[in-house]
């Protein structure tokens, strides 16, 4: 990754690039001094709304008085480029041509592990707990408590081939979710992508083909935190893939 | 003291399809007054107040008050009714500044729209003619774009150019506004670009 990062960054007028890994939901960059690093997440957070709107293959060039922005949306990344007003745009042409396709090919293929998510903190892991107990209560008074329940528990089964930490949650008769007592420990950013998937499965439950959960309307009490760690970013694909 | 608080009245308006909303009501704080708002759609666009020069101790008081609202009231309607242009005005849609005509009618452009700097559209009247896909496009683009101009040295933005696998759209920045252009399908964007940069300059 940094090798390709490194290559685009040396095309003549780059100055920065940040590529958004929408499976871990993590990002490498190279970006220029002047760019302030503590806003790397909430970049991310507003190129994966942007992405939600424009969908995959899109491109936005965003022309500055002092330089220049591209946003591309690959399948498996989110990029953002960043140069100066004499960038040399047919040569990023061509490098970019062969960097995304080796960056797919890098990041589709690859099964992922544990370790390629980021540590995720026991403040994030709460949140989506909560996020998670808001979802299973606006379910529960549609359909009811029972079958919440039920469809909850299904949905976790089928996760647990793939996600062996979900085996660690538990689904309480009142549908409300809560992670085993002495299975607390360290948590990575898979369980986002793991919840998402866990919400989309649950919807497709109760639901069937409807699309009934508003996720951002659901959860709007802890809408910024969610947002920033990718969450409605990961529903939304997985909710177009399943 | 709540015993002898008099009661408000309200009443519906209806004007040039749109519902107005009349409430007249006594307060105490911050001084005694009788006031009647106007709104339509929560939004206050006219007020009239008449100050209450006693207290309100007795049941003669709050008998006078109340007599005193359902006045205000009529006399308010019935202004609303007779100068309703005049008041209501800004409920009306602004006329387009010759700036959007110019562009609406420039050759290859297919449609034009106005945004303000949260990404609100302006002049509703477009409105069905903008699909709400692009339409979120847009005001994520102008999220992303703010945000980098706060954050990176890149300052003012000009303009930018989206192009995804179903439509094609150009933002042009003139103060604070955004004016989202999309080009004719079969039209060449760079042309576009160079009218449309020629009109802003």
């Amino acid at each position: 990754m940094q090798k390709i990062l490194e290559e685009i960054k040396s095309v003549q007028g780059v100055t920065g690039v940040l590529v958004w890994n929408k499976k871990t939901l993590s990002s490498s960059q190279i970006l220029p001094a002047n760019f302030a690093f503590g806003m790397i997440k909430s970049t991310c957070q507003k190129m994966a709304n942007l992405a939600q709107a424009l969908g995959v293959f899109a491109k936005a060039e965003l022309f500055y008085a002092n330089g220049i922005a591209i946003f591309l949306d690959q399948p498996s990344t989110l990029i953002l480029i960043l140069g100066r007003t004499n960038l040399d745009s047919r040569l990023l042409d061509l490098v970019l041509n062969s960097c995304l396709a080796r960056l797919e090919k890098l990041l589709s293929f690859k099964r992922l592990e544990g370790d390629d998510f980021p540590v995720l903190e026991q403040k994030k892991m709460d949140r989506l707990l909560e996020g998670m107990n808001l979802i299973s209560s606006y379910i529960s008074d549609r359909i009811g408590a029972y079958r919440t329940t039920q469809n909850l528990r299904q949905a976790k089964d089928k996760l647990i081939a793939s996600h062996s930490f979900m085996a660690n949650l538990f689904v309480d008769n009142n549908a409300r979710l809560s992670i085993i007592k002495g299975k607390q420990g360290l948590w990575s950013g898979e369980v986002i992508l793991a919840f998402a998937k866990w919400v989309a499965y649950t919807e497709k439950l109760c639901f069937k083909k409807e699309k009934a959960i508003d996720l951002k309307k659901i959860t709007s009490p802890i809408e910024q935190d969610l947002d920033e760690m990718g969450f409605y970013f990961a529903f939304h694909n997985i909710r177009g893939n399943i | 003291m709540s015993s002898i608080q008099p009661a408000g009245i309200s009443s519906y308006l209806a004007w040039k399809e749109k519902q107005l909303y009349l409430q007249t009501e006594f307060a105490l704080r911050p001084q005694p007054r009788i006031t009647t708002t106007v709104s339509c759609q929560g939004e206050v666009i006219h007020k009239t107040e008449d100050l209450w020069k006693r207290g309100l101790r007795r049941q003669e008081d709050k008998e006078e008050i109340e007599e005193l609202i359902r006045s205000q009231h009529r006399r308010v309607r019935e202004l609303v009714k007779n100068k309703a242009e005049e008041i209501l005005g800004s409920l009306l849609p602004k006329p387009l500044p010759k700036f959007w005509e110019v562009l609406s009618k420039m050759e290859g452009i297919q449609n034009v729209f106005a945004f303000d700097r949260e990404g609100k559209l302006l002049y509703q009247e477009k409105e069905d003619q903008l699909s709400k896909k692009i339409r979120q496009g847009i005001i994520s683009t102008i999220q992303l774009s703010n945000f980098l101009t706060q954050v990176s040295r890149l300052e003012k933005l000009n303009r930018t150019q989206i192009k995804t696998p179903d439509f094609k759209v150009i933002l042009f920045q003139r103060r604070d506004n955004y004016f989202a252009v999309q080009p004719k399908k079969d039209k060449n964007l760079e042309q576009v670009i160079s009218k449309v940069e020629g009109l802003l300059s």
